[in-house]
């Protein structure tokens, strides 16, 4: 009784905590087996523990400073859902097993495989952090630790590119972080706290003068940057495309929640929606959104190779959640969304790692046969793709209900039609896909090491058991 | 009295879903698979009927599953979606028995997924005919389009008409009847359907006729002129794929879409000042049909002619819908009936022909009139009442439409219309049954009428099969002016 009474006393702290523990100690034990269990058992122990989670909205202060002095981490509807969904993300990764021994350890030096693993946990808890955290710098530190994770998992592969595309996803990454800092060291100026509720309190009183605004617009900047949207997201395709899909399978499907909590944390809690309007930053937002899924719908419509129509997919799920931000209010909905659009893109970059433990490049066409040969595989990828499409009767399909709803709310016709077009250019790219899987003979279908789809199947589920998550 | 219950819907959507299920389930069981099929459409059908005598006397159901924010999915019993439930129960369960018999003909064993999809696309086509509101309604279509990609593409999906035909479907759906909801509900305030029509009368014209654009185009299914070639395109489907896309779920799901939207969503008061400046839909419609009819004269393919034939009649359904008085919309729905079991018939008796000869071209099909004469003249019974010829019933719906036709401004115009285009349906079906009754130059051969074949008396027990479906088919068209009256007295309770 007592346990669970501290576990849950000490909860906010604990699920970053142990992640950051771990790091260290997995280099420590030096070994490939210890390190692999202890990943697996910090996801475990994590989603053990989410239960027991205090009641919300529960506010906990490190080493018992009292808030706007000390550090506050805060949980409430906003995160608890991003927390647990991250974990599982974690857990199916480590299911991901022979990916990872073929595509990921083969290409290190034997002995090292153990940092491979401290490199992941590190990056873990720099994006449980960013989550959990209620104070602006105390972000910035877990933005600064999970991105130098993140360049580091994205430089390990073969290809030549991976290295020269992980700096240039430093230099973007830094710049991006610098921009958060800045802001962060003007609003700290003006208002003389951290605390994010403690700077939405004075904000809100003297938001008017230069220097706050110039700090917002910083902060928005620099968080946009690190998701990646239109004219800042070309570093994105590259780096993805030169990685490993495998660690893509963790990085894709984590980054975009850490940067978009980030950014309805700092819209909802810290400026305040009403400041956020006028500033004009959800037309901007909008219209940044817009160019992104115009853009890359067109770039979709002759792409045959299929990690850059995954890519290009993931980068208009990017543009539709800016819409969807900048026009609605209803948190839940959003957390559906980034929830349901992070596990999609685990799913669709897991499938690409299964097909490339074999062959090289994967066009659509090596997808021949995929459905004789893999019928689960199949299913599970036909429900994705129909959700991705936003065809009913799937996640996909709501969200992108709830999306045209909250533009035509605002009354934003235009961005309404730019949606409505690429959604249209989906269900088309989508097609070749699912088509090019029904198509051609067993014999013609790629061999696929890891034959079992537990990970995948738990995904599909869970995305899909988000459809109820708006009615709890 | 009025009872509300939801429990009469709910066993109707369970049920169907269910039987479309069954072949799934049963799969390695394959002896018993087809009895309890055909078992559990059977209730199925009888579920219909009580729902349809629980409506007569006064009994009123609907069921919301549920309700996100703004999105229902509520689904109600009303006179519209009893008429399409009992075509769509009545047919499937003909066509099923068909469809077994069929592909045990064609040698194709494996037909439980086939069957099962078959299944689906009626339980989507249900989900239409029950749905309450815009959202479940789009749904239910979505879910039909992607139902009936599996069935078409069943002998592969490398056709390149499958594009065609899913692009044509999805592209428009998604590209106009989702935003229609949208505007709708945005200028609206809802998408309930709504006797009378939820738009308001003070709308302005153009927003009108835009809204009426994408209604007409976002439902592709209908296949008005610019976008009818998916239909022709989904021949690449075997013959009772073909039978229900045309007959039953598909192109008749799309009318129906068409019919419940006018009624409940802009309602004839409107619709009649709508048009009242521009009535571009009519000519459309009228249009469609001449050309449709023309197409169907220059094919030669049985499947082709057929196609064409259903777009130039779904055209003569549409221009009694977009008169947009009560008297028309109920003589479009008695065509839209009238059309379904004259067109299942026809494709299931070419059906019948190709699998006995594996001969769907015109030419190849010479003297086979003879050879198979109880199909053949089901087909002749089936052409008489799609052209219009008296005893039938096709003649009656026919009349009746052009009648309404008089209230139109230029009603001698599209009367001439319609009379034009049922003289090219009798061009184009009087030229198959000339072809099935002209000589043919050498010894037809039938691969399945060998009398040395060990497989002979399960050929025989097909073919029977098959024509007893078919003559079901042809007994419920004929009895369909009795049904008449019944029908007439659900739809002007509502209308």
């Amino acid at each position: 009784m007592q346990v669970t009474e501290w576990i849950a006393k000490h909860w906010p702290i604990l699920v970053v905590l142990i992640p950051l523990i771990s790091a260290p100690l997995i280099i420590l034990l030096k070994s490939k087996k210890n390190a692999l269990i202890i990943t697996r058992t910090i996801a475990i122990i994590n989603l053990v523990i989410a239960p027991l989670a205090p009641v919300k909205p529960y506010s906990y202060s490190i080493g018992d400073w009292i808030p706007p002095i000390g550090i506050e981490y805060v949980l409430d509807e906003m995160n608890y859902l991003f927390i647990i969904l991250m974990n599982i993300i974690l857990l199916l990764f480590c299911t991901n097993l022979k990916p990872i021994e073929n595509k990921v350890l083969n290409f290190i030096e034997e002995g090292y495989e153990n940092i491979f693993f401290a490199v992941l946990v590190l990056a873990h808890a720099g994006f449980t952090g960013i989550l959990i955290t209620g104070d602006i710098f105390n972000a910035y530190v877990f933005i600064e630790i999970s991105s130098l994770a993140s360049y580091a998992l994205i430089s390990m592969n073969k290809n030549k590119y991976a290295s020269v595309s992980a700096l240039e996803y430093l230099i973007i990454g830094t710049i991006a972080a610098t921009f958060i800092l800045i802001g962060i060291g003007m609003i700290f100026s003006i208002t003389g706290t951290l605390n994010m509720k403690h700077i939405a309190t004075l904000l809100s009183e003297n938001y008017s003068s230069k220097i706050s605004k110039i700090g917002i617009l910083l902060i928005i900047a620099g968080i946009l940057i690190k998701v990646a949207i239109f004219p800042l997201n070309f570093w994105m395709i590259r780096a993805y495309n030169a990685a490993n899909s495998t660690i893509l399978t963790y990085i894709a499907a984590i980054s975009p929640i850490s940067g978009f909590y980030l950014l309805i944390r700092i819209i909802h809690s810290v400026i305040g929606w009403d400041i956020f309007n006028s500033l004009g930053l959800n037309t901007a937002l909008s219209i940044m959104g817009c160019a992104t899924i115009i853009t890359f719908s067109s770039l979709t419509i002759k792409s045959y190779r299929l990690k850059n129509l995954i890519l290009f997919s993931s980068a208009i799920q990017i543009g539709y959640l800016c819409i969807m931000i900048a026009n609605s209010q209803n948190i839940s909905q959003i957390i559906q969304y980034i929830c349901a659009d992070s596990l999609m893109k685990f799913i669709l970059f897991y499938f690409l790692a299964q097909l490339e433990s074999e062959i090289e490049i994967v066009d659509v066409q090596d997808l021949y046969g995929i459905a004789k040969k893999y019928p689960t595989l199949s299913i599970t990828m036909t429900l994705n793709i129909i959700s991705n499409m936003g065809l009913p009767i799937t996640v996909g399909f709501f969200n992108k209900m709830n999306l045209l709803n909250s533009t035509i709310q605002n009354k934003q016709f235009w961005y309404f039609a730019a949606i409505i077009i690429a959604s249209v250019v989906a269900i088309e790219f989508n097609f070749r896909i699912l088509r090019n899987m029904y198509l051609g003979e067993k014999q013609d279908a790629p061999t696929i090491i890891n034959q079992s789809y537990i990970s995948l199947v738990c995904a599909t589920s869970v995305s899909f058991l988000l459809i109820f998550c708006g009615k709890i | 009295m009025v009872v509300v219950a939801s429990t009469i819907i709910k066993t109707l959507l369970i049920t169907g879903l269910l039987a479309s299920l069954a072949p799934f389930l049963l799969a390695s069981h394959r002896r018993v698979m087809p009895k309890i099929l055909i078992l559990s459409i059977l209730a199925y059908v009888v579920e219909t009927i009580t729902a349809t005598y629980f409506y007569i006397y006064g009994g009123r159901a609907s069921w919301l599953i549920v309700s996100f924010d703004f999105i229902n999915i509520e689904f109600a019993l009303e006179p519209l979606s009893l008429i399409f439930l009992n075509l769509l129960s009545g047919l499937w369960l003909l066509s099923v028995i068909y469809s077994i018999y069929y592909m045990r003909a064609i040698r194709d064993l494996h037909y439980e997924k086939f069957i099962s999809f078959l299944g689906i696309s009626i339980f989507a086509a249900s989900i239409i005919a029950l749905s309450r509101n815009l959202f479940t309604m789009f749904i239910g279509y979505e879910l039909l389009t992607l139902c009936t990609l599996p069935l078409i593409g069943y002998y592969g999906l490398h056709h390149p008409q499958i594009n065609t035909y899913f692009r044509t479907l999805t592209f428009t759906a998604t590209g106009l009847f989702l935003p229609l909801i949208f505007l709708v509900q945005y200028f609206a305030g809802t998408v309930q359907f709504t006797l009378g029509g939820v738009i308001p009368l003070n709308t302005p014209p153009l927003l009108g006729h835009l809204l009426l654009f994408m209604t007409i185009f976002g439902i592709a299914k209908t296949a008005l002129y610019p976008l009818y070639r998916w239909l022709p395109a989904a021949m690449i489907a075997p013959y009772p794929v073909s039978a229900l896309l045309h007959a039953v779920a598909v192109v008749k799901a799309g009318l129906f879409c068409i019919f419940k939207i006018i009624i409940y969503i802009f309602g004839f008061d409107y619709l009649q000042s709508l048009v009242s400046y521009f009535d571009w839909p009519i000519y459309l419609a009228c249009f469609t049909m001449l050309f449709a009819g023309y197409k169907a004269v220059t094919h030669d393919s049985i499947k082709n002619i057929l196609a064409y034939s259903t777009i130039s009649q779904l055209s003569l359904v549409l221009i009694s819908a977009f008169l947009f008085i009560e008297s028309s919309m109920i003589a479009a729905i008695t065509q839209m009936i009238a059309h379904s079991l004259a067109k299942i018939v026809l494709f299931f008796a070419a059906g019948r022909f190709y699998a006995a000869t594996k001969f769907s071209h015109l030419s190849q099909m010479k003297g086979l009139g003879i050879k198979l004469i109880t199909p053949t003249i089901f087909f002749i019974f089936a052409s008489l009442s799609l052209i219009g010829i008296p005893p039938f019933i096709g003649y009656y719906s026919k009349s009746i439409i052009i009648e309404s036709v008089r209230y139109h401004e230029y009603g001698a115009l599209i009367k001439g219309v319609i009379y034009l285009a049922s003289a090219l349906s009798a061009i184009y079906l009087f030229k198959i049954i000339y072809y099935l009754f002209s000589e043919s130059e050498e010894e037809l051969y039938i691969p399945s009428i060998d009398e040395n074949s060990i497989f002979n008396k399960f050929h025989k027990a097909n073919n029977y099969g098959m024509d007893i479906a078919i003559a079901l088919c042809c007994i419920l068209m004929m009895t369909f002016p009795i049904i008449n009256n019944f029908l007439h007295s659900l739809l002007w309770s509502v209308l």
